[in-house]
């Protein structure tokens, strides 16, 4: 019973939103790898004949202004969408990590002055250093990518540097450079992995940002450009036909609205695996929170927490 | 306290000059050659590079970006080539109505998320309050342009509820603030108030919601914090409890970082407010850097993106002096 427990918790299905969340996602990258198989070759075939028709058996989802089947087009929006999400946050957190774990591991002024840049980067509303780079970048898929790793990366320094800073001085970190071990093994072995478990949290719920911003550039017109499958751009098309073709906005919406919800359940289920629900976030952490979301801080502080403690019982 | 102040104040200048550098590179990286943008579509060969000189483009660029310091200096923003209007004059048009939208909504955001997060916290039925914070969980992560449509689409496509955009239908106010509320309540226009007021719901709404799950989600946490506190134990002890209790203890020692954090959401909510004003054709900023962006009219989207981030550095700023008034204990960090 105990082991059949464990199990559940392990695939988080103690919780509704975890279950859900895991759902979600699956279902997403299912069919957002798989996808392309069932879907490509109908999403860009245009029918003219069929143009604006209500969802029936032959296109479940009914079709757009040019007679594409929008089911294909759906399908094929995921499998253009996450897996630049996914690159995004993956290049984010690997650029931020660097970052973070030099500053917090050297100290100093490199600290200083890394931190002090990632603090610019920070303190801008994210959304609209999102559009102003996109902007100055051009559309399309690659530079809204660029755009919102830009956006990104920063908070993963700050909560890399965090954590490094605060296992920086630990007895363990001593011991290991008394074994006279490399700055890597050091960082690699021993810093990192006390990392990681908030940066994981921060990347799940980091992915859904990033889908709805590829959509929300792409929706202005900075993102993916027609005819790309991109939800965004596909809900901007539709737009002009709401009053009299309710599906054409209304899939496409959805299946944002479901990516975007499951990461972020995913995320939130994450934290409580990890981290418990009893956390409650200190006035300190007030500001980093509105700049780097509340999971990242309260994460990284319960992280420093104990840190702190054990400090006190050295000398 | 005088050297927190320095250290913030000169954090500020920091990334204020930050923003002017990150603004300047914008300009040079863009796509389209601004000699070429400012000209026009009909320009000669030999006008464009009248203009380019003009511009100073062929300058070094250390040079350029001095005389860019310069010109923003002397309050020198350049003209907007579509409207041909001083950047500035169109800008001080603009800001007051995306101001109106984001003050709007940050009501709004409190008046839902604070409730809901202590029901949350305190609530007998923590059944209805496991269904609040699920509902207040998925908030945070609906898109607010998704949020924005849809309303749209159900407010006023289908039901002919309110208004698909602008500011006000009608005459707006005598002019005095720019803003279309408090204009219209100073000169006694109710008529036009209420329009206004009608007007905001719908993009009010949609910003406010996106943000209102997260103020619910700190809210509780906030609350749970103070129950815990030594003296909420000694005023039950004392005999106080329910609603006396929450209002003459828990929400004074809750409501400093709850207004905090409702500051900050101002910076959100000014990026947010970018899709919500395109959707509902709000006539503010977020408006007018996409069009000016759309038509690589370069001049007006530094000027906003300057403008936004100054306002979104000065709220924290302010912020942080506020705290550090409130809590000694900041200034010593």
């Amino acid at each position: 019973m105990n082991r059949i427990r464990k199990i559940g918790e392990f695939w988080l299905f103690h919780t509704i939103q975890g279950a859900l969340g895991l759902l979600l996602v699956l279902l997403a990258l299912i069919v957002a790898v798989f996808g392309r198989f069932a879907a490509s070759e109908e999403s860009s075939v245009t029918h003219l004949g069929a143009i604006l028709q209500a969802p029936s058996t032959a296109h479940p989802f009914g079709t757009d202004d040019v007679g594409r089947d929008l089911l294909s087009r759906v399908i094929d929006g995921a499998g253009y969408t996450i897996p630049a999400a996914i690159a995004v946050v993956a290049a984010s957190v690997i650029i931020g990590s660097v970052v973070g774990v030099v500053a917090g591991y050297y100290g100093g002024w490199v600290n200083e002055t890394l931190m002090r840049i990632t603090d610019i980067f920070l303190s801008y509303p994210s959304m609209l250093l999102a559009i102003a780079v996109a902007a100055s970048l051009g559309s399309g898929l690659k530079q809204t990518a660029i755009a919102l790793i830009v956006v990104v990366w920063a908070a993963y320094a700050r909560l890399a540097q965090v954590q490094t800073s605060a296992v920086r001085h630990r007895l363990f970190m001593d011991a290991s450079e008394m074994a006279s071990s490399s700055v890597t093994t050091r960082l690699f072995r021993h810093v990192l992995p006390n990392a990681l478990p908030p940066v994981f949290v921060k990347a799940t719920m980091d992915v859904a940002m990033c889908v709805e911003w590829i959509a929300a550039l792409g929706f202005v017109g900075l993102g993916a450009r027609p005819p790309a499958p991109e939800w965004g751009t596909m809900i901007a098309e539709a737009r002009e036909y709401v009053l009299n073709a309710w599906w054409y906005v209304t899939f496409p919406s959805l299946a944002l609205l479901f990516v975007v919800l499951g990461f972020n359940y995913l995320g939130g289920a994450l934290d409580t695996h990890f981290f418990g629900t009893t956390r409650t976030l200190s006035r300190k952490s007030l500001r980093q929170l509105a700049l780097v979301s509340d999971e990242a801080v309260a994460v990284s502080e319960t992280i420093v927490e104990p840190v702190t403690a054990d400090e006190e019982l050295i000398p | 306290m005088l050297r927190f102040l320095t250290r913030r104040l000169l954090g500020t200048v920091a990334m204020l000059l930050g923003l002017l550098l990150g603004t300047f590179v914008l300009t040079r990286v863009l796509p389209a050659d601004p000699a070429r943008v400012a000209a026009g579509l009909r320009a000669t060969p030999k006008q464009v590079a009248a203009v380019r000189e003009q511009l100073g483009l062929d300058d070094p660029l250390w040079r350029q970006f001095f005389g860019y310091l310069h010109q923003m200096w002397v309050g020198d923003f350049g003209r907007s080539f579509v409207s041909q209007r001083p950047v500035t004059s169109d800008i001080s048009q603009m800001f007051p109505a995306t101001f109106e939208l984001v003050a709007f909504s940050m009501v709004l955001m409190l008046l839902i998320g604070v409730p809901i997060g202590f029901y949350c916290a305190l609530g007998r039925r923590q059944g209805a309050a496991t269904i609040l914070r699920g509902i207040a969980f998925s908030a945070m992560g609906v898109p607010a342009f998704v949020v924005a449509l849809l309303a749209q689409v159900i407010f006023f496509g289908r039901l002919g509820w309110l208004p698909a955009g602008g500011r006000i239908s009608g005459a707006p106010p005598t002019t005095i603030t720019h803003l279309y509320t408090v204009d219209s309540l100073l000169t006694g226009n109710f008529s036009a108030l209420g329009s206004a007021l009608w007007h905001l719901v719908l993009p009010g709404f949609s910003l406010a919601i996106y943000r209102a799950g997260m103020v619910a989600r700190f809210t509780e946490s906030q609350v749970r914090k103070v129950m815990e506190a030594d003296h909420i134990r000694t005023a039950k002890a004392k005999g106080l409890h329910g609603l006396g209790l929450v209002t003459r203890h828990v929400a004074r020692g809750s409501a400093v970082p709850i207004l905090t954090i409702a500051g900050l959401e101002f910076g959100w909510l000014l990026g947010g407010s970018v899709l919500v004003e395109s959707i509902y054709s709000w006539p503010g900023m977020g408006n007018y850097i996409l069009t000016s962006v759309a038509s690589f009219d370069y001049n007006p989207v530094i000027m906003c993106v300057l403008v936004l981030g100054s306002a979104f550095a000065v709220i924290n700023f302010v912020v942080d002096v506020i705290q550090a008034l409130l809590d000694p204990r900041v200034v010593l960090r």
